[in-house]
């Protein structure tokens, strides 16, 4: 029994660990992601942000996310979603965090999921709404 | 509205087509040169894999929602959203890798200079669709437009499937709004009429995914099945090609560079006549939002300043516009007031 006891300590330990470690990845490439958007031209910004990108996107995907940046949308950084959040994935299956998506007033909300490729953590998609 | 014969949940033909777009990557994507799409003599009419790509998005959805829910209209919204809204519908990728393109197929093969608004961050592919005899073209940003800013559409009017008139008036001006700022004139440097256009006929489909005559989806026997096929045919408007509701630019420079070219292929905008005066008629009251002047029959000028209006500012915009009346007009009066120099 105390056995028992200490695996399923160790066992939730470990997952806990394994959580907190992603979700500090994760939000070292979206704050480098969204550092990007500082820099100019045109060119540089999109070179610095498309790095960030899973390489399974097509371009016009790319293309559309490094749009947000480039538009202006402004995000907080990553949260473990919780039961609280109104806008999760409802099929990807992959890593994900919440974020929120700045408005002077109010917050809308959001998600970012990631992948996990040869050279890292990369950005599948950020879906949000207002 | 014509429509399409029943067919079942996802046949083996969706199945390779969307097996088709999960394994593929790599071309060239908001402003089509749909005036070189309309030079190209050898595109073909993409409506077949436009169609067959939403649909297999809309049947997957279907197929896939959890029993559990029943047919919980909101769970079954909130299900597919997430792949046809939020900014980047999943369908993106499907028409992009499945349809033909008409005219350049990446930035460096449009003919009218370098830069704004033609760059490789903001280009985006033509098709050719054919909408019950009438021949057009639309940028792929128009899918995007059509299900992600259509959405954004029917949540401002409340999901009300009566459309109430003055609830959508306040949409279509958030539209405009962005237009005039960062999606539009202040970035790449472009007011697309055409996707103002796009938006609005997006609102359509959320309406008719479970209150249109007849429906999208049903629910029978506790789930939710296809009642009819999508069909651009029921959907998409000679408003939304950029040759027919011409856009605006943000300064001469960007007008003159495109002119030339088009001034020397004999093009005009609106490349035909006819389309306008049907689009005028369809729009009424609502056309002075959705419609260039040029199409409107109202001025001549492409050329219009950005507003001052940021991307946080439209944000509040939209969710005042979703929260009622008296937020909205003063962030309405607070954008104009910024905006001085609009229009």
């Amino acid at each position: 029994m105390r056995l028992l006891a200490v695996l399923a300590i160790v066992t939730v330990s470990f997952s806990v660990m394994r959580a907190q470690a992603s979700l500090s990845e994760a939000n070292k490439v979206w704050k480098e992601f969204r550092a990007c958007s500082k820099r100019t031209p045109q060119d540089v910004f999109t070179s610095c942000a498309s790095g960030y990108l899973a390489s399974g996107l097509v371009a016009p995907e790319k293309n559309q996310l490094l749009q947000l940046l480039d538009i202006g949308y402004e995000f907080t950084g990553l949260q473990d979603c919780t039961g609280q959040n109104k806008i999760q994935p409802t099929k990807i299956k992959s890593e994900f965090y919440c974020m929120e998506l700045k408005g002077k007033k109010k917050n809308g909300e959001g998600y970012v999921a990631f992948v996990k490729e040869m050279d890292g953590l990369k950005i599948q998609t950020i879906k949000f709404k207002y | 509205m014509s429509l399409g014969k029943h067919k079942g949940p996802l046949d083996n033909r969706s199945m390779a087509f969307l097996f088709v777009l999960l394994l593929s990557w790599n071309v060239s994507a908001g402003e089509p040169d749909n005036f070189s799409a309309r030079r190209d003599t050898k595109a073909v009419v993409a409506n077949e894999e436009i169609n067959k790509a939403i649909n297999a998005v809309l049947d997957m959805n279907l197929q896939e929602f959890p029993a559990r829910f029943g047919c919980d209209r909101k769970k079954f919204l909130d299900f597919v959203q997430d792949d046809l809204d939020r900014n980047l519908p999943q369908v993106y990728k499907a028409v992009y890798v499945n349809a033909p393109i008409a005219g350049p197929r990446s930035a460096k093969e449009v003919p009218y200079r370098a830069g704004r608004p033609y760059t490789d961050l903001y280009f985006s592919q033509s098709y050719k669709v054919d909408i019950n005899g009438q021949i057009f073209y639309i940028g792929l940003d128009k899918i995007d437009h059509f299900f992600a800013h259509g959405a954004t559409y029917w949540d401002m009017i409340g999901q009300d499937p009566l459309l109430p008139k003055d609830k959508v008036k306040k949409a279509l001006e958030v539209g405009v709004m962005q237009e005039q700022a960062t999606w539009g004139l202040q970035r790449p440097g472009v007011k697309s009429y055409a996707d103002l256009s796009a938006n609005y006929q997006g609102l359509y489909f959320w309406r008719d995914l479970f209150d249109g005559k007849p429906a999208i989806a049903v629910c029978k026997n506790g789930r939710f099945v296809k009642n009819r096929e999508f069909k651009i045919e029921d959907y998409f408007v000679p408003s939304m090609d950029e040759t027919i509701n011409c856009n605006s630019y943000a300064n001469q420079e960007m007008y003159q560079a495109i002119k030339k070219v088009t001034d020397k292929w004999g093009q005009k905008c609106p490349a035909v006549d006819g389309p306008c005066e049907q689009m005028k008629s369809k729009n009424g009251d609502f056309a002075s939002l959705l419609l260039h002047p040029r199409c409107l029959g109202t001025g001549t000028s492409q050329v219009e300043k950005a507003s001052a209006m940021t991307t946080k500012d439209v944000v509040d915009t939209a969710q005042a516009v979703m929260g009622g009346g008296a937020n909205y007009l003063l962030f309405k009066l607070f954008g104009e007031k910024k905006g001085q120099g609009v229009r």
